[in-house]
């Protein structure tokens, strides 16, 4: 009988066991399951934005070319420096410059020299001409008078001879004498008016002549005056010689330093202290106010989104500048695309890098979920909460669904699929990982 | 010549004693060795729970076709490990659902056959009526049918009922069972005659008879009826298999068959926990369960 009781009390304290494990083995199960947030897909559109960063460039760069000769004395900026207007570039031996000046001025006074006594000749050479041809004039105009007035004496002879008319029945001889007469006048004057064309024609020669020289000795003066007289080469040289002089004059009041007259980023510099300047550029810069593009590298699948003229938002690391530019064009590389964007004059000065966005939205999608429910399942898929009828009873469980996707954000996707309704739970977030056909349980609030 | 052949009296009787020995121990070699073969499942239940599963795969290698030769079973695992028995008691709460569907299951069992199978047996043992041969000899008849033969008519009764695939399609016809009340008939025919008249000559009612001298004294009927009721309904496998769909009403006797032969382990584990209620009952009731048994054998 006692050992009944002990047994009675055996199977009591193994039912009570039983009893207490299976509470404590639930808790264990629950503990490990995972938790499950889900939502409904919704119809929405899809708004994507593409952000990528890149590089400015700068299109066409602008040279500063020193005085040919001058002596390099310090190099005061280095090529990515940024400077402004009236930044110091860099300084010139100001001995070497004024020793240069010095000679320069001295080659051009004594070219001034020249010059005025060239022009004092010309002047001289041209008064004169005038004064010969004034001369010239007043010789022959008193010739030709005299001339005249010798043919009009000859006229009035002439009529007085007419008046002198024989009568009728003069004799022969007195007829052939007058005859005669008349003739020699006749011959006289035309001789006379010979003459007279003969002095005009001399008279116009010699003034032609006389005009001649003094316009030759006006061009003189005026050649003079203008340094014409030098040839093209000479003027040339003159003006080089006045202009270097000019600007030498301006650099060493500066005492030397050259200053930028604009602003903007050093690119290159191609000088060095101790050298002395040629021909070429010293120093390549970008300006402030010259063209500029942006490029940047997206991958294939950003591609789709955006399009050769489309209108793109632009922003650049420490600057508040936003600017919206349209793609001028997108090449492919190497499997990815580069995006260039020609920026307007002005724009992105002193900026090397930028970030480029655009947002494009979508049609209306019949099934939007969020992007964080997707999964890869030998494909694109979803996992979708249900009930499902287990050992343990009625517990939510997941099952995964290959879905299509059609678009997606950052935060969203599109997806379709035939099975796929807008009342099915599908899960958007879990704290452990997934699998199909697990049972899981909904996230405590 | 004749005493010559004819062997002497002591030595025949030596002779049919070593004979006699060499027969016991001859029956008893073969009873040791059917006892074993017997056992060997039980044996190896408590070593299997306890086996590493490595140990356990390489044992049964040549079971699960990766071997060759035949599988051989250490009573004694090489690595025992409680793995198995820790899985199962903390990580299996689909074991504790079962189980306690099983609890439920033969509770309501037993306790519906105490209130239907006990009146009966009690009115077939005490009351002389027209038809009870009749009525005992049907009970006889179903007792001895197959669940086979009786699965297609209780399929349709079920539906039609609307009791498919529910815990009831299990336990009303488990109620109504009539091996109980063969058994508890039984006892209760033990039940001398004489004192049941004397009490109605005492002025006794039936209900008082049946409580105060049928109950007390066919109790060990009672007992037997109920331990083998027991016995057999935590083990019940073909009645939830075929009118129970969902798994969460299953019984446990159904949840050995989920676990794979990759989880040999675990299902020995398993094997051991379900062995324990029944030992206990088992237990509780041996001195019935004999005393039933013989009931059986006694003719009414």
């Amino acid at each position: 009988m006692e050992s009944k009781k002990k047994l009675w009390r055996g199977f009591a304290l193994f039912m009570a066991v039983m009893l207490i494990m299976t509470y404590v083995s639930r808790m264990i199960y629950v503990s490990r399951m995972p938790r499950v947030r889900w939502s409904s897909p919704t119809a929405a559109s899809i708004r994507s934005t593409l952000k990528a960063e890149g590089t400015v460039e700068v299109v066409n760069s602008q040279a500063v070319i020193g005085l040919e000769g001058l002596l390099v004395k310090k190099v005061c900026v280095a090529a990515g420096d940024r400077f402004e207007t009236g930044t110091v570039l860099y300084e010139v031996d100001t001995e070497d410059m004024l020793a240069q000046l010095a000679e320069l001025e001295a080659q051009e006074e004594a070219w001034q020299k020249q010059e005025q006594a060239a022009r004092r000749d010309a002047a001289t050479n041209t008064t004169r001409a005038q004064e010969d041809y004034d001369t010239t004039v007043i010789e022959l105009d008193r010739k030709i008078a005299e001339e005249t007035k010798k043919l009009e004496e000859l006229m009035e002879d002439l009529d007085t001879h007419m008046f002198r008319i024989p009568e009728e029945d003069a004799s022969d001889e007195i007829w052939i004498a007058w005859a005669d007469e008349r003739l020699r006048f006749d011959r006289e004057i035309a001789e006379k008016k010979r003459e007279i064309e003969d002095i005009q024609l001399e008279k116009e020669k010699i003034l032609r002549q006389a005009d001649r020289s003094i316009e030759d000795a006006r061009r003189a003066q005026s050649a003079a005056e203008s340094g014409l007289d030098l040839g093209a080469a000479g003027v040339s040289q003159v003006r080089e010689r006045q202009e270097r002089i000019a600007l030498l004059t301006e650099l060493s009041k500066n005492e030397g330093r050259v200053a930028a007259e604009c602003a903007g980023d050093v690119l290159e510099v191609m000088m060095q202290s101790g050298m002395r300047m040629g021909q070429e550029a010293v120093l390549r810069y970008a300006d402030d106010n010259g063209s500029r593009i942006f490029r940047t590298v997206i991958s294939q699948e950003q591609k789709a989104m955006v399009h050769t003229g489309d209108t793109v938002h632009l922003t650049f690391p420490g600057s508040a500048e936003e600017v919206g530019e349209t793609i001028d064009s997108i090449v492919q590389e190497n499997g990815s695309y580069t995006v260039t964007v020609r920026l307007e004059p002005g724009v992105a000065r002193g900026r090397t890098e930028g970030v480029m966005e655009l947002v494009s939205t979508s049609e209306i999608y019949d099934f939007v979920v969020p992007v964080k429910a997707l999964h890869n399942d030998g494909g694109n898929a979803i996992y979708v909460l249900e009930e499902k009828e287990g050992i343990l009873g009625t517990e939510l469980s997941v099952r995964s669904m290959t879905v299509r996707l059609l678009d997606k954000n950052e935060n969203y996707a599109a997806v379709v699929d035939e099975l796929l309704s807008g009342d099915m739970k599908v899960v958007t977030e879990c704290d452990k990982e997934l699998e199909n056909g697990i049972a899981v349980k909904e996230w405590e609030e | 010549m004749e005493s010559r052949l004819k062997a002497p009296a002591w030595a025949a009787q030596m002779c049919g004693v070593w004979r006699k020995r060499k027969m016991i121990w001859l029956a008893a070699g073969i009873c040791a060795a059917a006892a074993a073969l017997i056992c060997a499942p039980l044996l190896m239940i408590p070593g299997g729970a306890l086996m590493d599963g490595a140990e356990m795969k390489r044992i049964l290698a040549p079971v699960l076709g990766e071997g060759k030769g035949f599988a051989v079973w250490h009573l004694l695992p090489f690595y025992p490990t409680i793995g198995h028995f820790r899985r199962l008691l903390i990580e299996s709460p689909a074991f504790y659902r079962l189980f306690w569907n099983t609890v439920g299951m033969t509770a309501a069992i037993l306790s519906g056959q105490l209130v239907v199978g006990l009146p009966s047996a009690w009115a077939f043992a005490a009351f002389r009526f027209r038809g009870r041969d009749f009525l005992f000899g049907l009970y006889v008849v179903l007792m001895l049918l197959p669940f086979q033969v009786m699965l297609l008519p209780q399929y349709i009764v079920l539906q039609k009922l609307h009791l498919y695939n529910h815990p009831a399609a299990v336990i009303l016809p488990a109620i109504f069972s009539t091996f109980p009340v063969f058994i508890m008939y039984r006892g209760f025919t033990q039940i001398d005659a004489g004192i049941m008249e004397a009490a109605r000559l005492d002025g006794a009612g039936e209900i008082q008879i049946f409580l105060h001298i049928g109950l007390p004294l066919g109790k060990m009927g009672i007992q037997a009826a109920m331990v083998l009721s027991f016995l057999e309904y935590w083990n019940l496998v073909e009645q939830p298999m075929a009118f129970l769909e969902e798994q969460a009403q299953w019984p446990l006797s159904l949840y050995l068959p989920q676990i794979g032969i990759s989880q040999a382990g675990f299902a020995f584990a398993v094997s051991v926990v379900v062995l324990i209620p029944a030992l206990f009952v088992f237990a509780l009731g041996q001195d019935a369960l004999e005393e039933g048994i013989a009931y059986i054998g006694v003719k009414g």
